[in-house]
């Protein structure tokens, strides 16, 4: 059976190439209009789009070291609600994906999307303290997922998108820029080594 | 150009924005390929201009700033060749005749080319060898006259999906044709074989097999001692005196300062949208609308590639032992296409059409892409366990075929380049404004192709069959906007690609192609490139 889906085809990879440049909401809405897509688009997200620049990507691992307090619990607790640890694979905490998130959100993300993750970690908190709980990473797990599903629907999926992108980067990124601890997700899932690697930074601040 | 100028003895400088990266410079790096996108600029700094048709009608345009929707391929010197995955088609005697062939058609701008497959075939068959191109040869009905009887490499190591495919091919009456690669199999000169990651779309080959200009022949060029390659050189205007020649490249080096350089003869190759670009910011004393624009055609006529993709999943709980060990075999390419419909009759009947190529291939394995994909469901994101699950059951419990189809994406005047009147890059130069109008033609095909391909795997036996034929204009494969022709009203350049109105002035890029033909383009570049090399060569004696 074949099915009419723009959104379940993987990305080109053969004659089709892409450049890698993020794909942004905007693109995609741009993108889609250029197809011809009707829309219906509610809001979009203000600021300056395009690719981060200036930094090194030696400066990434160096980064992925650092984590300081909140909203970093909140997202942290999110992270783990879109991939959770078990005891037979591996999950966002395993592959230290906050620590990815910390330095994604100095070296990577764009403005706009800085702001729609801080917005979004904030509201996860006050969500969590309207419903009685000191903050949204003391919820139970399933009330997690609910308030999680909250702000997704409140932020036209905004927020999951960014934080979910970013997390799947520390998932299956190479383990060089201090994700994927010991290969833990390339293992879990099968996928090879993938060489040459990337060259490991330069300096690394002392755990 | 440059490796067979330089070897003739002439005396090369190649100018290119981007830097020379060694091939160990190239690393398998998807965080820093896909986050960064390390061989384009940055937008804000060199922004285009991107004109679409909106759901009103009316045509809408975006800073690619604002919307990160830019044609930017490969800044680096070798260019888009670093990136590509050579995947080598010929163009065929009608792809260079769709007006005589198949006829006009309403709204479209075709045109035949002013030279035949016969004036390129020799061309062709020198790429094969001095670009390095694997494959073999066999005969179907679709073959291109060869003047050599096969590739000067064997075909790489294949998938057993190939055999799969060509099973089912056969049964149905199909010619599977093996797919030519750009890639050495094994070590030639100073380029090692391939290394068999299947990490090639969009990454530099960190083996040099892939004969990206870079590694198969600038290097060979500099070597000579005649070719000099300056990279980090923006040429921001090509000058021109009263007579109308081209007296001087006129660029901003690695430290922003504006030099110039003369040269009897000058060759443009930065692309089709930044190629047209440059030649209307070169205005002159004789040339008032820009650089070899006394047509007024500079920059019409884009061409992208009609495209449409499908792809379908090979479950193994469906398959036997030795089919489930079959696809999980680790080889990355299949190498096969289908060219049965390069010309079709419509369902419903009607004059034949122009159709395509239809590549199949194994999924590109950059695994965070993957995942990424894996992440969209119908009714919203997907995560958690269930997400976890999906990647499980991608990653270990199946296998994957995609195809891709290539056809014509029809000329048109709503298909150019211009200069864009407000936005400036950096350099303080106006930037490109590229309306990407499509044909509506160009739908029609590739539906009909699209629909082929999905038949192909569904008789594999795969399942969960997705297509999606693209209206939108693939951002990679670019061509037109400087279209040769013997009329200099109607075309830029003349059939050696040497602008009409610029005698010293040659374009060599994809740019050239009034249509674009139903493969990728890269093949048919090269091979252009050398018979323009001959002509310069023969034409400006030392």
């Amino acid at each position: 059976m074949t099915a009419q889906d723009a959104n379940d085809e993987p990305p080109p990879g053969g004659g089709y190439v892409s450049c890698g440049r993020r794909i942004g909401r905007r693109e995609f809405l741009a993108r889609a209009a250029a197809a011809g897509v009707a829309l219906a688009v509610t809001s979009v997200s203000p600021g300056c789009g395009g690719d981060a620049r200036g930094w090194r990507m030696d400066e990434l691992g160096e980064r992925v070291e650092r984590l300081s307090a909140a909203p970093w619990r909140a997202l942290e607790a999110a992270q783990d609600v879109m991939l959770p640890s078990a005891p037979d694979s591996p999950g966002a905490r395993d592959v230290n994906a906050i620590g990815y998130l910390d330095a994604a959100m100095v070296l990577l993300i764009p403005a706009d999307e800085r702001e729609i993750v801080l917005a979004g970690a904030e509201r996860l908190d006050r969500i969590a303290r309207s419903r009685g709980a000191v903050r949204y990473a003391a919820l139970s797990a399933s009330v997690r997922a609910d308030v999680l599903h909250v702000v997704h629907d409140e932020t036209h999926g905004d927020f999951t998108s960014v934080v979910l992108r970013n997390t799947l980067d520390a998932f299956l990124g190479d383990p060089v820029y201090g994700v994927n601890t010991d290969e833990v997700a390339w293992k879990w899932l099968g996928v090879p080594l993938r060489r040459p690697r990337p060259p490991a930074p330069a300096r690394r601040r002392p755990r | 150009m440059a490796a067979t100028l330089a070897a003739a003895g002439r005396s090369v400088i190649v100018l290119e924005k981007g830097p020379w990266l060694r091939r160990e410079q190239f690393f398998k790096d998807e965080i820093g390929r896909s986050r960064r996108a390390p061989f384009t600029p940055d937008l804000h700094l060199e922004p285009q201009v991107v004109e679409y048709a909106g759901g009103d009608g009316a045509w809408h345009a975006h800073p690619t700033p604002e919307t990160g929707w830019d044609f930017w391929n490969a800044c680096l010197v070798g260019g888009a060749s670093n990136l590509m995955s050579g995947y080598f088609h010929r163009l065929k005697p009608q792809d260079l005749r769709l007006l005589s062939e198949f006829g006009p058609i309403d709204g479209a701008n075709v045109a035949d080319w002013p030279i035949g497959y016969d004036d390129l075939e020799p061309y062709y068959d020198r790429v094969e060898r001095e670009v390095g191109v694997s494959g073999r040869a066999i005969d179907h009905p679709r073959a291109d006259r060869r003047s050599s009887p096969d590739f000067p490499y064997p075909p790489l190591d294949e998938h057993p999906l190939a055999k799969w495919f060509d099973r089912t091919c056969e049964a149905r009456g199909l010619n599977p044709i093996p797919v030519p690669r750009a890639i050495l199999p094994f070590a030639a000169g100073e380029r090692r074989g391939c290394e068999y990651t299947g990490i090639c779309a969009g990454y530099g080959c960190s083996s040099g097999a892939k004969g990206s200009s870079r590694a198969a022949l600038l290097s060979r060029a500099t070597q000579t001692g005649n070719c000099e390659v300056r990279p980090e050189s923006m040429v921001a205007a090509i000058e021109s005196d009263a007579r109308g020649r081209a007296v001087a490249a006129r660029y901003f080096d690695r430290d922003g300062r504006e030099r110039r350089v003369t040269a009897r003869v000058f060759v443009v190759a930065c692309q089709a949208i930044e190629t047209a670009r440059l030649l209307l910011l070169s205005t002159g004393p004789a040339h008032p609308r820009g650089l070899a624009n006394g047509s007024g055609l500079v920059g019409r006529n884009l061409l992208f590639s009609a495209a449409g993709f499908g792809t379908g999943h090979f479950p193994f709980p469906s398959f036997s032992a030795t089919e489930v060990e079959e696809l999980r075999a680790p080889q990355p390419f299949v190498n096969r296409a289908l060219q049965d419909w390069y010309a079709f009759t419509p369902e419903g009947g009607g004059s034949p059409l122009k159709g395509g190529t239809i590549d199949f291939l194994r999924l590109h394995p950059d695994p965070i892409a993957q995942a990424v994909h894996l992440t969209r469901a119908k009714h919203g994101p997907l995560w958690g366990r269930p997400l976890k699950e999906r990647l499980y059951r991608h990653f270990r419990e199946e296998q994957h075929f995609r195809f891709e189809v290539f056809a014509d994406w029809l000329p048109h005047d709503d298909c150019f380049v211009a200069l864009d009147p407000k936005v400036r890059d950096h350099w303080g130069l106006p930037v490109a404004r590229v309306r990407v109008g499509r044909h509506p033609h160009n739908k029609k095909v590739v539906e009909y192709l699209t629909a082929r391909g999905a038949e192909v795997l569904a008789a594999m036996g795969a399942q969960r069959i997705r297509t999606r034929p693209s209206a939108g204009p693939s951002t990679n494969l670019l061509a037109g906007g400087c279209r040769f022709g013997d009329d200099p009203a109607t075309s830029v350049l003349d059939r050696d690609c040497r602008a009409h109105d610029v005698p010293n002035l040659y374009v060599t890029d994809g740019s050239f192609m009034p249509t674009g033909g139903s493969v990728p383009y890269t093949w048919t570049i090269y091979a252009n490139s050398f018979r323009v090399a001959d002509r310069i060569a023969q034409r400006f004696a030392r």
